[in-house]
C-alpha cells in the first residue's frame, strides 16, 4: 500500500466521485463537460497578474497520465486542461479561479520572502540565526531546508501550512471570493473523506494536517497514540491561521510539525481502534526539540521508511525550484518576452537538416540539381535569349527580370505560381501563440490604432477654422452686398486624415529558415515554448510564425488591409508565392489553421516576388502602400544569372532585387526590407542604396521589431 | 438673481480644493513661481494634477485660465484671431493671450495632445523674454509680471509621434504625479467622499491591483478619480460590485477580455 511520491513529481488530480462514475459509464466528456482551461485563461490570466503582480503563462499540465509533471515556476503555471468537479459551470470557473488565487497568494503573501532575521508573529523562535548567503544557499527558504535531516518531509510540511497560511490570508483579503474558496476546499475534503483509513501513524498524521490545512472542522477518528500529536497539529494550524501570520509563522509551525510527524513510527497500519480525538484541552506548546540544524538521522531504515505520505491538494501547487532565489517581479517589457535567446552574437546553430543550398554563402551546385528545370542551359546562350515564358495556367503569372549585365529588363523570365497555403485540422500554432503571448496583443494594437490618424489635410470652407477663408469672405461679402443670403463657411481648418493603409507582407520560407536559434536558457521557457512549437528549439522560421501571429491578431483589431505571402521557389520556372492570408480574404479559423502547415521550402528568388506583390498592391486603392519583405538570407535562387557563370548569381540576385524595390517605389509603394541575415549589412548596403532596410543583430528581436516596423512605415 | 458669468481671466479659486500632498510638489511649485520657471506636471490620468493646480492657484491667490488641449487646437486658438464683423474684420484675444495680459496661473492641460506647432509659439513666453508675439497683428505682448505657466501631460498613453519636444520640455521644471500609495489613496477616498475606512480600503486595495495590468500598456490603470467615482455611487446606496462596474470597469475599456479581467479582480474584493 506504500505509496511514495517524491517531492516535485507531483500526483496526478484525483478525480471527483462525480466524473468516476460519469466515466464508468463511459460518456465523462458529455455528463457535464465542466470547464477548460483554455476557456479561462484569457481572462483569469489578466487576474492573476493583477492580484500578483506578476506575468506568468497559464499552461495546461499533461493530463493525468503525463510522467513529466512540471511544478509550478516562477513565469509558468501549470492547470489541468479541464475541470469538472462540479455540475454548475460556474463552479468549475471558480476552482480556478481559487487556483489562482492561491498561487498570486505566494507572491502577495510573501512567501518567497522568508527572512531568517524576521521574527513571526504568533510563535517564539526556535529558528537558529542563518546567514544564508555565507552557506552558499541562494535564499533564506533554501537555507531554512537545510536544517532538517529529512529535507524532504519538511519541504512537504512547510508547503501545507504555508498553504493554509495564503489561503486564510486570500479569504480575508478577498471577501468575495472566501464563499467560493470555502467551496473549493469542501470539494477537495470531500475527495479525501477515505484517506486516513489503512494509514499508518506517521502517514495519518501528514493526512490530518493538509485535512486541518483545508479547513476540516470535525475531530479526525484516529488511534488513541495520535490523539496528543493531533492536538498539537490543530493547535498549530490554528496559530498559523490567525489574522497577521507571516511567512516566518508558517516556519516555526513547519519546525513543530515536522517534529511532531518525524517522531511517529511508520510502520504498523493497525495500532488500535479509533476514537474521536478530544479537541479540549488544547495541546501544550511543547516541548519541541532545541537542537537545529537537526542531527543526521540513522539512514538504515531506508528512504521509505523515513517519508511520509502527502497526498496533494488539487488546486494547490507544489513550490518546486521556487524556493531558491527568484528575481523580484519587475516591469516585464515586450523585449524581455521576445527575447529567447542570448544575444551574444554567436551564429545560430546549424541545423542538421538544412540542406546545402541553403547556405547563402555557398557556392552554386556543381550540377543543375533535381529540381532544376534547365538542364537546357550550359553551352546553349540562343535559348536565354529568347527564353520567355507563357501562362497557360490560371494562378500562374509571367513577370520580367532585370539582367544588370545586359542592363535590361529580360521579358517574361520568371512564373510565378499563386496558391493559398492549406490549412491543418485545427490553428493549434496560432492559438497556443496567443495564449502564450496573446498579452502582448492589446498593446501592440493600441501602438499600431495611435498612428492611425497621419497627416493633416486644409479644409476650406467651413463654419469655423483657424484662418478666415479668403476666397470665401469675399464672395460673402459680395452675396451681402448684392441683398443674399451670405454663407457662413469662411474658414479654413486643418483636419486629420482617416487612416488609410494596406500592407503586403512578403515572408522568405527558403530551406535556410529552418537554422535553428540558439536555445532558451530558462528551463520553464523552454517547456513553454515546447508547448507552442511541439519541440524544444525553434527556427528562425518559428520565430517568423510567432512574429506574424501577433502582427496579425493586432492587424485584424486594427482594421488595416493586410496581406500576407510566404515565398520560395525552385528556378525561374517556379516560383511559390503562397498565401498565409490574401489581401481579400477574411481572417477565419481557416487562416489561422494555416500557420501549422508552413514549412521551409527550396530557395530564394525575392525579385520575381516582390514583383509579384507589387502587381497585387497596384490594383488597391489605399493612401498608404506598405511592402515588407522579411528575409533571413540572400535573394538566392538556383538558376538566377546563371547564363554570366558560376559566382554570379549573387550579383546578378541583388541587382534584380534591387531593381524590383525601386518599380514598387514607382508604383507608390513604400517598401522595407528587414532581414535576419547576421551577415546581411554587405549585400544589403549595396541592395538597399537609398532604400530603407534594416539588419537585425539578433533573430529573436524579429517579431518586437516587426511589429514597430509596421508601426514606422504607417505613419 | 443668475449669476454674472466670469471672464476667463477672472477666474479664482474660492474655497480650499482638498488636495493631500504626496511629496515636496507644493514647496516646489512655489519656488518655481517666485523664480517664475515654467512647472510641467507629469502623470497619469486621475491622479491629481488638474486638483493640485487648484490648490495652488487657491494658495496663491491667483487667476485661474485653464485650456484643455486637443490635437484639433490651434495656434490661432489659443493667441487670437480675426472674426468677420458687420464692417470688416475684427481681432479676438485667445484665452492664452487674454491671460498673458491679465497675469494669473495659466494652465495647459494634456499639452502633447495639442500639434507640435501649435506648442511652438509658447516658447518665446517660457524662457527669459516672457513675450507673445501676435503674428497676425505684427505685435509683440510683455508677459504680466504676475503671469504664470503650468502644463501637464499624461507620458502614460501618448505615442511617441506625440512626444513633447525637447526644445519645449527643457524650458520647465517638471514634476512628476504617480498614483498614491494605497494608505494615502484610501485617506484621499475617505475624505472626498465620507465613505466609511472598510470601503476606502477595499477600493485602494482594487486600484492598486488593476493598476498592475498597465504594466504593459495593457490599459490605463484606474485613476484615484474614478475610485472616487465608486465610492461616491456606494455612498447613494449602489453596491459596491455594481458600483465598481460602472464606474471602474466599464470605464478603463471596451475590450471585453479585459474588462472580463478586471471584473474577477472586482468580484473576489467585494462581496
Amino acid at each position: 500500500m506504500s505509496r511514495y511520491f517524491p517531492v516535485g513529481a507531483r500526483r496526478l488530480f484525483p478525480r471527483s466521485p462525480l466524473v468516476t462514475d460519469a466515466g464508468e459509464r463511459g460518456d465523462d466528456q458529455h455528463f457535464h463537460p465542466g470547464q477548460t482551461l483554455e476557456g479561462v485563461a484569457p481572462v483569469l490570466g489578466l487576474y492573476y497578474r493583477a492580484v500578483s503582480g506578476r506575468n506568468a503563462a497559464l499552461l495546461a499540465d499533461g493530463g493525468e497520465g503525463d510522467p513529466e509533471r512540471y511544478p509550478d515556476t516562477h513565469t509558468t503555471i501549470r492547470l489541468p486542461a479541464r475541470v469538472a468537479r462540479f455540475v454548475h459551470g460556474a463552479d468549475n470557473f471558480d476552482w480556478y479561479k481559487a487556483a489562482l488565487t492561491h498561487r498570486a497568494a505566494h507572491y502577495a503573501a510573501g512567501t518567497f520572502d522568508f527572512s531568517f532575521a524576521a521574527e513571526a508573529a504568533h510563535f517564539a523562535r526556535l529558528r537558529p540565526q542563518l546567514d544564508a548567503a555565507g552557506m552558499g544557499r541562494s535564499s533564506d527558504l533554501e537555507a531554512f531546508f537545510t536544517l532538517f535531516a529529512l529535507r524532504e518531509l519538511a519541504i512537504e510540511v512547510f508547503t501545507v501550512i504555508e498553504a493554509l497560511r495564503v489561503d486564510q490570508w486570500a479569504k480575508q483579503r478577498y471577501p468575495g471570493l472566501a464563499q467560493k474558496y470555502a467551496l473549493v476546499q469542501k470539494n477537495a475534503l470531500g475527495e479525501r473523506a477515505d484517506y486516513l483509513a489503512t494509514r499508518s501513524p506517521r502517514d495519518a498524521l501528514a493526512e490530518i494536517l493538509v485535512q486541518a490545512s483545508l479547513g476540516a472542522d470535525v475531530p479526525p477518528l484516529v488511534p488513541a497514540l495520535l490523539h496528543d500529536p493531533v492536538r498539537a497539529i490543530l493547535a498549530l494550524c490554528r496559530k498559523v491561521a490567525a489574522a497577521g501570520a507571516r511567512v516566518e509563522d508558517s516556519a516555526e509551525a513547519t519546525l513543530r510539525a515536522y517534529s511532531l510527524i518525524a517522531r511517529m513510527p511508520n510502520l504498523a497500519a493497525d495500532y488500535g481502534p479509533a476514537s474521536p480525538v478530544e479537541l479540549e484541552p488544547p495541546a501544550a506548546d511543547g516541548p519541541w526539540p532545541l537542537e537545529w540544524p537537526e542531527p543526521e538521522r540513522n539512514r538504515l531504515e531506508g528512504e521509505e521508511v523515513l517519508h511520509a505520505r502527502f497526498d496533494p491538494v488539487a488546486y494547490r501547487d507544489q513550490l518546486g525550484s521556487r524556493i531558491a532565489r527568484y528575481r523580484t517581479a519587475g516591469p516585464l517589457d515586450q523585449q524581455a518576452i521576445y527575447r529567447f535567446t542570448h544575444a551574444d552574437g554567436t551564429q545560430p546553430a546549424r541545423s542538421a537538416d538544412a540542406s546545402p543550398a541553403a547556405q547563402p554563402a555557398a557556392a552554386p551546385p556543381p550540377e543543375p540539381l533535381a529540381h532544376d528545370h534547365h538542364d537546357h542551359f550550359p553551352g546553349d546562350q540562343s535559348v536565354h535569349e529568347t527564353g520567355e515564358l507563357h501562362s497557360h495556367e490560371r494562378f500562374s503569372f509571367i513577370h520580367p527580370e532585370w539582367d544588370h549585365v545586359e542592363n535590361r529588363y529580360r521579358r517574361a523570365w520568371c512564373r510565378v505560381r499563386e496558391s493559398r497555403l492549406e490549412s491543418a485540422a485545427s490553428a493549434r500554432f496560432f492559438d497556443e501563440t496567443l495564449r502564450a503571448y496573446g498579452s502582448l496583443v492589446p498593446g501592440i494594437r493600441r501602438s499600431l490604432e495611435r498612428i492611425a490618424e497621419a497627416g493633416l489635410r486644409r479644409i476650406h470652407r467651413l463654419p469655423y477654422g483657424e484662418e478666415i477663408d479668403l476666397d470665401a469672405a469675399i464672395a460673402s461679402r459680395v452675396d451681402t452686398r448684392a441683398g443674399l443670403a451670405p454663407d457662413d463657411n469662411v474658414y479654413v481648418a486643418r483636419q486629420p486624415q482617416a487612416r488609410d493603409v494596406t500592407l503586403a507582407l512578403l515572408v522568405d520560407i527558403s530551406s535556410s529558415t529552418a537554422e535553428h536559434v540558439a536555445p532558451e536558457a530558462d528551463e520553464a521557457m523552454r517547456a513553454a515554448l515546447a508547448k507552442v512549437h511541439g519541440k524544444s528549439y525553434r527556427t528562425i522560421l518559428d520565430l517568423e510564425r510567432e512574429a506574424l501571429v501577433l502582427l496579425m491578431a493586432a492587424l485584424e483589431r486594427v482594421g488595416d488591409t493586410y496581406g500576407i505571402y510566404c515565398f520560395s521557389g525552385s528556378g525561374r520556372e517556379d516560383v511559390k508565392f503562397q498565401a498565409l492570408k490574401d489581401m481579400d480574404e477574411r481572417f477565419s479559423d481557416t487562416v489561422a489553421a494555416r500557420f501549422d502547415r508552413l514549412r521551409p521550402l527550396h530557395t530564394t528568388r525575392m525579385g520575381a516576388a516582390i514583383r509579384h506583390a507589387v502587381r497585387k498592391l497596384r490594383g488597391r486603392e489605399s493612401r498608404t502602400k506598405l511592402l515588407v519583405l522579411l528575409s533571413d538570407g540572400r535573394p538566392f535562387d538556383l538558376d538566377y544569372g546563371q547564363q554570366y557563370g558560376e559566382g554570379a548569381e549573387l550579383e546578378y540576385a541583388l541587382h534584380d532585387t534591387r531593381q524590383a524595390l525601386l518599380e514598387a517605389r514607382e508604383a507608390r509603394i513604400k517598401p522595407f526590407v528587414l532581414t535576419v541575415d547576421p551577415q546581411g549589412n554587405d549585400y544589403l548596403r549595396a541592395m538597399c542604396d537609398g532604400l530603407d532596410y534594416e539588419v537585425l543583430e539578433d533573430v529573436a528581436q524579429l517579431p518586437a521589431r516587426l511589429v514597430s516596423l509596421v508601426q514606422g512605415l504607417a505613419a | 438673481m443668475p449669476e454674472q458669468p466670469i471672464a476667463a481671466e477672472a477666474y479664482r479659486v474660492r474655497e480650499e480644493p482638498f488636495y493631500l500632498q504626496v511629496g515636496d510638489e507644493a514647496a516646489l511649485f512655489e519656488a518655481a513661481f517666485r523664480e517664475r520657471i515654467p512647472v510641467l506636471l507629469k502623470g497619469p490620468t486621475g491622479c491629481g494634477k488638474t486638483r493640485f493646480v487648484e490648490f495652488m492657484t487657491w494658495k496663491s491667490a491667483l487667476s485661474l485660465v485653464t485650456i484643455s488641449c486637443h490635437e484639433d487646437l490651434t495656434a490661432t486658438d489659443l493667441v487670437g484671431r480675426y472674426l468677420l464683423s458687420a464692417q470688416g474684420t475684427e481681432w479676438q484675444d485667445g484665452p492664452l493671450t487674454r491671460a498673458v495680459r491679465s497675469g494669473g496661473i495659466c494652465y495647459l492641460d494634456e499639452v502633447v495632445e495639442a500639434r507640435k506647432d501649435t506648442i511652438v509659439i509658447i516658447h518665446s513666453l517660457t524662457d527669459h523674454r516672457r513675450l507673445l508675439p501676435l503674428e497676425k497683428r505684427g505685435e509683440v505682448l510683455q508677459a504680466h509680471p504676475d503671469f504664470f505657466l503650468v502644463v501637464s501631460y499624461n507620458p502614460g498613453y501618448q505615442s511617441t509621434l506625440k512626444d513633447l519636444k525637447h526644445s519645449t520640455r527643457q524650458r520647465f521644471v517638471s514634476i512628476e504625479f504617480a498614483y498614491p500609495a494605497a494608505d494615502l489613496e484610501q485617506r484621499i477616498l475617505e475624505r472626498e467622499t465620507g465613505v466609511e475606512p472598510g470601503l476606502a480600503e477595499r477600493l485602494a486595495q482594487l486600484g492598486a491591483e488593476v493598476r498592475r495590468l498597465d504594466q504593459q500598456n495593457l490599459l490605463e490603470g484606474p485613476s484615484t478619480r474614478l475610485l472616487v467615482h465608486a465610492a461616491r455611487l456606494v455612498a447613494q446606496g449602489v453596491a459596491p460590485r455594481r458600483a465598481c462596474e460602472v464606474a471602474v470597469v466599464q470605464a478603463m475599456t471596451d475590450d471585453a477580455v479585459l474588462a472580463a479581467g478586471v471584473r474577477q479582480v472586482v468580484d473576489a474584493i467585494f462581496r
